[in-house]
């Protein structure tokens, strides 16, 4: 499968729906598809994995990391439902409710006896209202052009919250804050690029 | 109508994935209730996903597909992608019968033969094992406490009867709870069917039901209650919590 830069060419707006449509054919055990798809999130899912490295989810586990969430991509994708979530938004919730397992599953000396699995408490095809539903990977790129405009200290308590899945109790550790500052760093962050959506747009 | 939520940082970290399994199995139980957070939540997964596909990409390994596909083909049939998602992530109900009420939800939960499944939350009917007993705590108030697989919290089902009053109490940790159905109030003010409710050290209160209907709730307690009463001084040392 030599990596070919599919996504260059493609306006953001047509690549999002693509991606949809690349989703629903692995729906369907469509491996070209999926092999597009891998192509498009792997190199995104792996950066992200390097970027929250830890002794948990070492460096080297990487590619695994990449493996076991587009392995769930390719069994889930029979639920996901365009009309529900962007593809964007759909592979994200996949890869965090993967990395909860990853981290529950290593930590499993006390929780085997657990009934419930991450899916039945975080589930990725929950009916969320639709007049927040953004189609567009417009938006998407505004968020994260506006991601960069915050001060740096949001961005950089967000950037703990959504690159290194962790808590504010455990940024506090990590950056030495007091945890009411981490919490109110990210509620400013967050009420920053929520007033990047405008009611009415992209839907 | 619901009017106490989770806070925002609370649902953040529901968002990435990083808060305790008890509270996000609460929160969970809010969501189903709560179209507001669930517009918010997926509000907070759509910045999450912003953010990844803006992030830096590094190239995989060039076997990596390879590796993976090796590893499709090996799966075994019953975990192909239509066996998972059959075997569905939440049915709307599963079949455990509950009734409405809280007294009839008790009865329900030793004898698991009626078949009337009513309005609780899916996590909630898979997590109630119907061999347990639910205990009395005091005149008003019944717990059955749940096994949800972690070991910060405890957390139980408890029922305070209808018109009925909780002992005064502080709390010496984080208390968080749900209402499933009926409501109650205490001095801060009235928690109605889906209210997520959160106690911290120091917020002494005294539950009461309302007076027309049992009050069931999903509480995670990370420390013992503290009684405020007289007796409580004497009762106090040997109350415990059970996480599990």
């Amino acid at each position: 499968m030599p990596p070919d830069s599919p996504t260059t060419a493609l306006s953001p707006l047509i690549r999002s729906d693509h991606l949809s449509q690349l989703l629903i054919k692995v729906g369907n055990h469509d491996r070209s598809a999926f092999a597009e798809l891998f192509r498009h999130y792997g190199p995104l899912i792996k950066g992200f994995a390097i970027q929250h490295a830890n002794t948990r989810f070492p460096i080297e586990g990487a590619d695994e990391l990449v493996q076991e969430v587009m392995l769930k991509v390719w069994l889930k994708a029979k639920s996901f439902e365009p009309s529900k979530a962007s593809a964007n938004t759909w592979v994200f919730t996949v890869m965090r409710n993967c990395r909860i397992d990853l981290l529950r599953r290593s930590q499993r000396r006390y929780f085997e006896s657990s009934d419930i699995e991450v899916d039945d408490i975080w589930d990725e095809n929950d009916d969320h209202s639709p007049f927040t539903f953004l189609h567009q990977g417009r938006q998407q790129q505004q968020i994260a052009q506006g991601f960069e405009q915050l001060p740096a200290e949001q961005k950089q308590a967000l950037t703990f919250v959504y690159m290194h899945g962790k808590s504010h109790a455990e940024i506090a550790e990590e950056t030495g804050l007091p945890l009411g500052t981490v919490k109110s760093r990210v509620r400013m962050g967050l009420k920053k690029l929520n007033s990047l959506f405008k009611p009415g747009e992209g839907l | 109508m619901i009017s106490h939520h989770p806070d925002t940082n609370l649902l953040v970290e529901f968002a990435n994935g990083s808060c305790d399994w008890a509270l996000a199995i609460l929160i969970n139980t809010h969501l189903e209730h709560c179209r507001h957070c669930r517009s918010q939540l997926f509000q907070l997964e759509q910045f999450g996903a912003a953010l990844l596909t803006s992030g830096p990409q590094v190239a995989v390994e060039e076997t990596c597909f390879e590796k993976l596909w090796q590893r499709i083909e090996e799966l075994p049939v019953n975990d192909s992608a239509e066996a998972i998602s059959s075997k569905k992530l939440k049915p709307p109900f599963s079949n455990t019968p509950l009734h409405k009420s809280s007294a009839a939800a008790k009865t329900a939960v030793v004898k698991a033969d009626t078949n009337q499944p009513q309005g609780l939350p899916a996590i909630v009917q898979r997590l109630v094992n119907p061999q347990a007993r639910w205990q009395k705590i005091s005149k008003n108030l019944t717990q059955l406490r749940l096994k949800t697989g972690q070991n910060k919290y405890e957390v139980a089902l408890q029922s305070i009867k209808s018109g009925g009053q909780v002992s005064a109490h502080d709390h010496r940790g984080m208390e968080y709870t749900v209402v499933l159905q009926g409501s109650f109030s205490d001095v801060e003010g009235i928690y109605c069917v889906g209210d997520f409710v959160k106690k911290q050290p120091g917020q002494i209160h005294k539950p009461t039901a309302s007076q027309n209907e049992d009050c069931l709730c999903l509480s995670a307690v990370e420390q013992p209650v503290r009684l405020t009463h007289w007796l409580g001084r004497l009762i106090n040392p040997f109350l415990r919590v059970y996480p599990a």
